[in-house]
């Protein structure tokens, strides 16, 4: 086990490379440098000192491995990912933030995806077509149609209208700019369940179908009878065995689930205006903030690839059968 | 119910019907067998004639939709009391209590009747577990010494390894030895050794005859293999399309055998004997499909013995032609004239 995590995480380094290199291109990727762009857009002209000094620090100048080199290690060594042109502030310091609540948000949806879909699933398979077992399916299929922003709506709404609630965010208006402290924590907390349903309610109905029609094929299982053979009840045999198999799918379906939520949230971010990097990315993109962008997409492969990593070393775990192969 | 002590397991007119979107399969339709302590039952007949379900009825685990219409299993249960397992609730207490404690099951596909994500041992010590007052680590120790007495090398290894780490015949081997965790009176055996090598195959009907001797226990055994009943049987019966169309011991199944499809059975297996260029004599047609069971005797168009008229008409009733040899064939009936009448060979 040691040794498979171990190769594992030597596979990640070439992996993580390239993904820099990626992200580096999108940097790239506008014609001419940034800093064209950046003099045609200031309302007043910028001092020739000052452009000479960015020329400097990025590179520009430089073929594009010194300037790929300058921008890498800036960040594995000091952390310094560039500056943000529009916000014409470091780009460290604007998405550690939005990344901690992106997180957040993403593995509260997933909790939540989670604890929904696998008792259901599980139900939904044990009562095979009876009258629960079509609600649920009727209702998941409902849930995979509608679009998350039509159910942000909805949601906003009902909270705004019988709850009312502070919708959109994810903090109220006085904690927004607040420190964190305690009570910052509490009130993340009472805005999350609103992003957290929105986001999980296709990943819920999804993951019902996938877990019932993983457990009806282990069900059926040979070795689910010779449990039942040996004198188990019904109940401890279906958690300890057919149950048990039919989650490992679901382990390694974390390594997509992920980064789709990271992704999909983007429009929903939006829409609920939500501080994460969804919204971050789309703006910094629509306005060739190239540093800020090449940053974001950087830091969530990254995410996404460590996710990857989580999720193998999970399911070599939870099954035996992985580390031989 | 049978009265003496001596018939362990007893088997009356059974029933078991699976009610499909598509129709009412009849898979088992009135079976009848009778198993004395310490004997080997061999159950036979093509692939389909009901012989699994047949044992999953025994314990109770036929799968949905299948269910149990009518018939008697008793089983003289080890503290003398005789119980109708038909009558028992398939999800209830009292069944688990027979199951793997009273009887075991073994079954046709080794590679598949073990969890993937669970090791041997696991599976041993559950099974001891759940029916005897041990502690975990006396458990352990006797998982062991199962696995010794099947013949698994290197057992207090082999304990912690998992299914896929075993070939074919090791598998069946653990099989073999979480059924017997708890000396059951009976070891119901579904095709054991069908998945397997022939030198392999071998040394499992070896061993389950070893441990039968050593224990005492009787078996019910499962094949559509007659090499394997020749070797292994005390009683026979022949099933075909859910029932039991000849029943009757070893060496009368063999040499005396009545029924137009045991004899059709019998002529089909290779000899050692035969002369090469030979024509084997196989059963002509194949098994009708369960929705379309043929009426009066179920075998009559597969029949060199056919007769028009009755056969496609009257459903055979057994007939006893000694204590212990039953047929069901229009052949033999007490009142007709055509009784006994001996059949060409
Ligand atoms: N789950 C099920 N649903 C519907 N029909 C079934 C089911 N299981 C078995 N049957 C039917 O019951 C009949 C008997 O099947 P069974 O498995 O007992 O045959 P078998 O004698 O064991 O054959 P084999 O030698 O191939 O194992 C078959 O016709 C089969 O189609
Ligand atoms: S009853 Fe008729 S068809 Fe059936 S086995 Fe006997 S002779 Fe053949
Ligand atoms: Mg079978």
């Amino acid at each position: 086990m040691i040794w498979y995590i171990a190769r594992r995480i030597v596979y990640l380094i070439p992996t993580l490379l390239i993904v820099s290199m990626i992200a580096f291109l999108v940097i790239q990727l506008p014609p001419g440098d940034f800093l064209a762009s950046l003099i045609s857009k200031a309302e007043e002209t910028i001092d020739q000192a000052q452009v000479d000094a960015l020329r400097e620090r990025y590179g520009l100048d430089e073929p594009i491995y010194v300037q790929y080199w300058k921008w890498i290690s800036g960040i594995v060594t000091r952390g310094d990912f560039g500056d943000s042109f529009e916000w014409n502030r470091p780009v460290s310091d604007l998405i550690w933030e939005r990344l901690g609540l992106t997180m957040v948000i993403s593995l509260f949806t997933l909790a939540f995806v989670w604890i929904v879909s696998i008792p259901i699933g599980i139900y939904s398979a044990v009562k095979k077509y009876t009258i629960g077992d079509y609600v649920v399916t009727v209702i998941g299929f409902i849930g995979l149609a509608i679009p998350n922003f039509l159910l942000a709506l909805v949601l906003m709404y009902i909270a705004f209208r019988y709850f009312g609630q502070s919708v959109g965010g994810l903090f109220s208006p006085d904690f927004i700019d607040a420190p964190w402290s305690l009570d910052r924590v509490l009130d993340l907390l009472s805005h999350l369940w609103l992003p957290v349903i929105i986001l999980g309610t296709a990943g819920t109905a999804a993951l019902i179908r996938v877990m019932r029609a993983n457990l009806l094929d282990e069900l059926s299982k040979l070795y689910v009878d010779a449990a039942r053979a040996r004198g188990l009840s019904e109940l401890k045999l279906l958690f300890k065995y057919p149950v048990r198999v039919a989650l490992n799918p679901l382990v390694s379906a974390l390594a997509w689930v992920f980064p789709a939520l990271v992704s999909g949230s983007a429009i929903t971010s939006i829409v609920l205006n939500l501080q994460t990097t969804g919204p971050l990315l789309y703006r910094s993109l629509q306005a060739q903030d190239m540093y800020l962008a090449g940053s974001l997409i950087l830091l969530v492969s990254v995410l996404t690839i460590i996710g990857t990593l989580v999720s193998d070393i999970l399911l070599a775990w939870l099954d035996p059968r992985i580390q031989l192969q | 119910m049978p009265d003496d002590n001596e018939t362990l397991l007893d088997v009356r007119d059974l029933k078991t019907h699976f009610f499909t979107d598509e129709g009412v399969v009849k898979a088992v339709d009135g079976v009848n067998l009778s198993l004395k302590r310490g004997q080997t039952l061999c159950v036979v007949g093509e692939s389909g004639c009901g012989k699994s379900v047949t044992a999953r009825s025994i314990l109770r685990i036929v799968p949905a939709p299948g269910r149990i219409v009518s018939g008697e299993i008793s089983f003289r249960q080890r503290h003398g009391d005789r119980i109708d397992l038909a009558r028992m609730n398939p999800r209830g207490r009292d069944i688990r209590n027979i199951r793997g404690r009273e009887i075991s099951m073994i079954f046709q596909e080794p590679m598949s009747s073990l969890s993937p994500v669970h090791t041997i041992g696991s599976q041993i010590m559950e099974a001891i577990l759940l029916h005897l007052p041990v502690s975990k680590a006396e458990a352990r120790k006797r998982a062991v010494s199962l696995l010794d007495l099947v013949a698994i090398p290197r057992a207090s290894e082999q304990l912690d390894a998992y299914s896929f780490e075993l070939s074919g015949g090791m598998r069946q081997r653990a099989m073999i030895a979480i059924a017997l965790a708890c000396e059951p009176q009976l070891l119901i055996a579904d095709e054991p050794t069908t998945a397997l090598d022939v030198t392999t195959q071998a040394n499992i009907l070896d061993l389950i005859r070893e441990l039968q001797e050593d224990s005492g226990m009787s078996v019910l055994f499962i094949t559509h293999d007659l090499g394997v009943v020749a070797e292994i049987a005390d009683e026979v019966v022949v099933m075909y399309l859910g029932r039991d169309v000849e029943s009757g011991d070893v060496d009368t199944i063999f040499h005396n055998p009545k029924h137009p499809y045991t004899r059709a059975l019998l002529q089909s297996i290779p000899r050692y004997d035969s002369r090469a260029g030979e024509r084997l004599y196989s059963l002509k047609g194949t098994v009708p499909h369960p929705f379309y069971r043929p009426a009066g005797c179920p075998f009559h168009p597969r029949c060199d013995d056919f007769i028009a008229g009755q056969c496609n008409a009257n459903d055979p009733q057994r007939y006893n032609f000694s204590a212990g040899h039953s047929v069901r064939c229009l052949l033999y009936v007490a009142d007709d004239d055509r009784s006994l009448r001996d059949l060409p060979t």
